[in-house]
């Protein structure tokens, strides 16, 4: 009863694990940093342990910037682990697809508002934010490859990952990345310097 | 059909013949003697005053003759400009005095594409690391895209600048793997992996400025770097759903980099390949061939465009010859 039941693997990343989980009547995500033999063990829990402190920070500090993230449960850095709330919703990527009304403008604010208090999320893309279509609102998921930075650069990279996820599935990919622009213009004070440095990113090619 | 390969991009220089079969007819090696590094006007000194001695041996190792040549490739970059512009400088006379094409390969699509000849790897994330390039590169949407590399140093030139500090000469790799194995204490340097690249700056100065055992710096100098690359590697078969993984440069000689290239591969049901030898650090035949594939695929360039270009960046090239 006080550990969650473990229900399926949702995704299994480089990294780490994700599992659905039901724990005190709750559906929740146990999301599990996983020991790699290549490294040396000493080096491997410090990794991990690490990167888990670090994700814990970012979400709080999103959550703390009025950027929605999942609810943290527990924290349990021996076992380089985090429980989190199931967010009951799709990716992004497959509302947009299946033509589902989003908010993209909010989810631009959103986007800005991370970027106002100096987060990066490092893997911004439409994989990596859910919508819930009934109650009209997003999560942000995965900040593993996080960081806390004042560099327009880094925010300039999130951008261009979330133009570069848009182009590649979508059908309408500039109006729809227009839109979420429009929101981040809104929340940003260095939108502007941001934006234009997607450009430089892309002219050098990669950042896929 | 014969093609013959000139690589020049650092301290090595290489003259290599392919067949169209893709059969390797010969591969010569020299590299310049540096103790405490390359010095890019000595290497390519060392690069002119051996260049025709090391033609001829590729041919009568080859049993050709210089007519039987149908296509010159040479490597375009990236690398050192005196030495780039030797090598290539060869290649245009030849490509000029035989009347056949002439073709500029980059050196980092090299390395990926003679792995895919010689060994069994079809479509493989490599991991390239050598003194100079440190990257990992996969077969993406028309090109080779990086994945990841390094924000500041190669790792090999890593390894030679904590080298020479200490009296290891060059290129130091070979020592620190030999005196890593005594070492067994993981001193913590500064593990820097950051979204999908690497920097190596970082760990250089904590190295240096450590004061334990030399064996137990070396023995973590690699335990963090070469973790930090296999990591990298790992994330690229993740984001690409690739299942190969192929190594090249001549860090890769390193059994421990191997090891935790091939564990990581094992785990996730991956296989792992390394070309033989001579074909795995800087060598001519990987640029033959890659000049073969490019010629095939209407790559040639005319001698007045073929200017070296030190910092050609492997996303650069459209990849005409793979769908």
């Amino acid at each position: 009863m006080f550990s969650p039941v473990e229900k399926e693997v949702i995704a299994l990343g480089a990294e780490a694990e994700i599992i659905k989980a039901e724990w005190w009547g709750r559906d929740t995500v146990i999301k599990r940093r996983i020991v790699k033999g290549y490294r040396h063990p000493k080096l491997d829990s410090e990794i991990r342990k690490e990167r888990l402190r670090r994700e814990v920070r970012l979400m709080r500090d999103a959550r703390k910037a009025g950027v929605p993230i999942p609810v943290i449960y527990d924290v349990i850095p021996e076992e380089a682990t985090l429980i989190f709330q199931f967010f009951p919703g799709e990716r992004v990527m497959d509302c947009i697809e299946s033509g589902i009304e989003l908010d993209l403008e909010l989810m631009g604010r959103f986007i800005g508002k991370l970027h106002g208090a100096d987060i990066t999320h490092g893997d911004l893309t439409t994989s990596n934010i859910l919508y819930d279509p009934e109650k009209k609102s997003f999560c942000f998921i995965d900040f593993s490859l996080g960081d806390k930075t004042t560099s327009i650069e880094d925010k300039g990279v999130d951008l261009h990952l979330m133009r570069e996820a848009l182009i590649a599935v979508h059908e309408n990919p500039i109006a729809l990345y227009e839109r979420i622009l429009k929101g981040y213009r809104e929340e940003f004070s260095d939108a502007e310097e941001t934006i234009s440095k997607v450009k430089d990113i892309e002219s050098r090619g990669r950042y896929l | 059909m014969y093609t013959l390969g000139f690589e020049g991009t650092a301290h090595t220089l290489g003259v290599g013949i392919v067949d169209d079969q893709g059969n390797v007819l010969s591969n010569i090696i020299l590299t310049y003697p540096a103790t405490e590094g390359i010095h890019p006007r000595e290497a390519a000194n060392h690069h002119a005053a051996n260049m025709s001695d090391t033609i001829s041996r590729a041919l009568r190792e080859a049993d050709t003759g210089v007519d039987d040549i149908d296509v010159i490739a040479f490597s375009q970059g990236p690398g050192l400009g005196p030495a780039l512009r030797t090598v290539a400088t060869a290649a245009r006379a030849m490509s000029i005095s035989l009347g056949v094409p002439l073709v500029g390969v980059n050196h980092c699509i090299a390395h990926l594409e003679i792995g895919r000849l010689v060994t069994d790897a079809e479509d493989p994330v490599l991991l390239y690391a050598s003194g100079g390039n440190t990257q990992v590169i996969a077969f993406s949407r028309g090109r080779y895209r990086v994945f990841g590399e390094t924000l500041d140093i190669g790792l090999g030139n890593m390894l030679d600048k904590f080298g020479r500090a200490h009296g290891i000469p060059f290129p130091a790799g070979p020592a620190i793997e030999q005196k890593a194995k005594k070492g067994s204490k993981l001193i913590e340097l500064p593990y820097s992996v950051k979204g999908m690249d690497v920097s190596f700056s970082g760990i250089l100065t904590a190295a240096l400025n450590s004061d334990e055992a030399m064996e137990d710096i070396c023995f973590s100098l690699q335990e963090t770097t070469f973790a930090m690359l296999t990591e990298v590697t790992e994330r690229a078969l993740a984001h690409t759903r690739k299942s190969e993984v192929l190594l090249g440069g001549g860090v890769v000689r390193n059994k421990r980099l191997r090891d935790m290239a091939s564990t990581m591969a094992r785990e996730r049901g991956a296989e792992t390949y390394v070309p033989d030898g001579g074909l795995c650090v800087d060598n001519g035949a990987m640029i033959a061939w890659t000049g073969y594939l490019m010629y095939q695929a209407g790559m040639e360039i005319t001698v007045e465009n073929s200017h070296i270009k030190p910092n050609h960046r492997t996303d650069d090239v459209e990849i005409l010859w793979r769908n």
